[in-house]
């Protein structure tokens, strides 16, 4: 069976990169700041409901007890780890959106991390001027130009659009870590990166909390929280002057 | 990556170059500026003092009643609570009676400062600082701030849009991580006033009990 995906990945990795370019070319008039795209809301909302069911009875209750006994330590060498075990990918995206002095410096991070920084546990290239400087297909395909799409609600995954679901699709799938690791060590790498996962859920407890549980319709909540949050971030942490509200708008 | 922005290109200055932007901001210019013309500099300040403000009430060990009740002090000094209160409501401001605007201001206040607060009293042990502000002109000035917790190995931003309020600065929205407080708060506010059938009085009553 894996041999069977060893083999027609290539093939199925060109077949996506093909395809990202007609998605670049087509739905570049979707993309409109500050505004939803929402067209399968109901199938949006029925899988959010089974994504909050998830969240409630297995990913909460496990960051709880993941808060309750990691050390700090202990989590921040995972949360390093995990983010170096990312460079490499990062490394094709940031090639691909033709940013190659990012591509040179996460490549150095990666080697100095990799080795002074024990596989990845320790960070001494952030102090060497290398900070984590992270993206992913998604971002190349924002670079390329594709429109956001439709705003999609993944299973397990949580609040996407179609851009950054394809995004993903193909980051799984040119995935250099998991294709140049033996087997049992990419075993290794996913529990990592489940545990990061229920890590990050713990460090951002308060927030999802407020999201999903205290929120008047947690749906609409994740999806204004994801969609500003990730435009935010592919503009570069820059504020556009349309997204903010006018202070003014309704003085007397 | 770096993407440029495309829309009126702001003029955001870095921390390194504040000392410069001090001195070719003079003071003299202030008083000849249109009302809604202030400087980054004393943007900053004011920021500069919110943070120390938090910082204090985070760090101080008080019960969370007291930190909520602070959280909410500041708001009033620093927050043009109107201004959020009117963005956040959107159309029924206009036809609510002045009686209904004010007892909704309050009422919102306190809610935001006891949810807010929350989020932030999360943030003990945290160090926060400046990094840049971008002029907006007529909307304002945003400063923005770097959250550094234990928990977190890499810093966030958290950042503050500075208005003039009618002569005094005070901050309008809250942006976390690109996420705005009065895009999140229109969403939860606007809920509740359809579950109420659009009262603003039905409203404000509800914003008392939440957050």
């Amino acid at each position: 069976m894996s041999q069977f995906f060893d083999q027609t990945r290539p093939i199925f990795a060109r077949f996506l990169i093909l395809a990202s370019f007609a998605l670049a070319a087509c739905s570049q008039q979707l993309d409109r700041a500050n505004t939803v795209n929402d067209p399968i809301e109901p199938v949006n909302r029925a899988v959010h409901q089974v994504n909050k069911g998830l969240d409630r009875v297995i990913l909460r209750p496990a960051s709880q007890v993941y808060g309750a006994v990691t050390p700090e330590p202990i989590d921040i060498a995972l949360q390093n780890t995990v983010s170096n075990l990312s460079l490499p990918s990062d490394v094709v995206n940031h090639t691909l959106q033709g940013d190659l002095g990012a591509a040179f410096k996460m490549s150095g991070r990666f080697l100095i991390n990799s080795t002074v920084g024990i596989l990845g546990i320790f960070d001494p290239a952030s102090q060497l001027d290398l900070p984590d400087d992270s993206t992913d297909f998604g971002e190349t395909l924002y670079v390329w130009g594709a429109g956001e799409g439709a705003y999609i609600e993944l299973p397990l995954f949580g609040p996407s659009t179609l851009r950054d679901g394809f995004g993903r699709i193909v980051d799984l799938t040119i995935n250099p870590v998991g294709n140049l690791l033996p087997e049992s060590e990419q075993e290794v790498v996913t529990v990592l990166r489940g545990l990061d996962l229920v890590g990050n859920r713990h460090r951002l407890g308060v927030v999802i909390d407020g999201v999903l549980y205290a929120s008047e319709d947690s749906y609409t909540a994740a999806q204004i929280g994801y969609l500003q949050n990730r435009r935010n971030a592919l503009r570069g942490g820059e504020l556009n002057e349309a997204d903010l509200d006018d202070p003014f708008a309704f003085d007397p | 990556m770096k993407q440029t922005l495309t829309t009126p290109s702001p003029s955001t200055r870095n921390l390194s170059r504040r000392a410069f932007g001090a001195g070719a901001l003079g003071l003299g210019l202030v008083s000849a500026l249109p009302a809604h013309a202030m400087t980054v500099k004393d943007a900053e300040a004011l920021i500069q003092r919110v943070l120390g403000d938090v910082l204090s009430i985070i760090n101080a060990g008080k019960s969370q009643a007291a930190v909520l009740r602070d959280f909410e002090g500041i708001f009033q000094r620093y927050g043009d609570r109107t201004r959020i209160a009117s963005a956040i409501l959107g159309q029924p401001w206009r036809a609510a009676s002045g009686a209904e605007r004010n007892a909704y201001v309050d009422a919102l206040s306190g809610y935001l400062a006891r949810k807010y607060g929350k989020q932030f009293a999360d943030f003990k042990g945290a160090s926060i600082e400046i990094s840049r502000s971008t002029d907006y002109g007529r909307k304002g000035i945003i400063v923005q701030s770097l959250v550094e917790t234990k928990k977190w190995s890499e810093p966030f931003p958290v950042e503050w849009h500075v208005i003039n309020s009618d002569g005094q600065l005070k901050f309008f929205d809250i942006i976390i991580e690109g996420v705005k407080l009065l895009s999140a708060e229109r969403n939860e506010i606007r809920a509740i006033l359809d579950r109420n059938g659009g009262s603003v009085a039905a409203l404000t009553a509800a914003l008392t009990k939440m957050g």
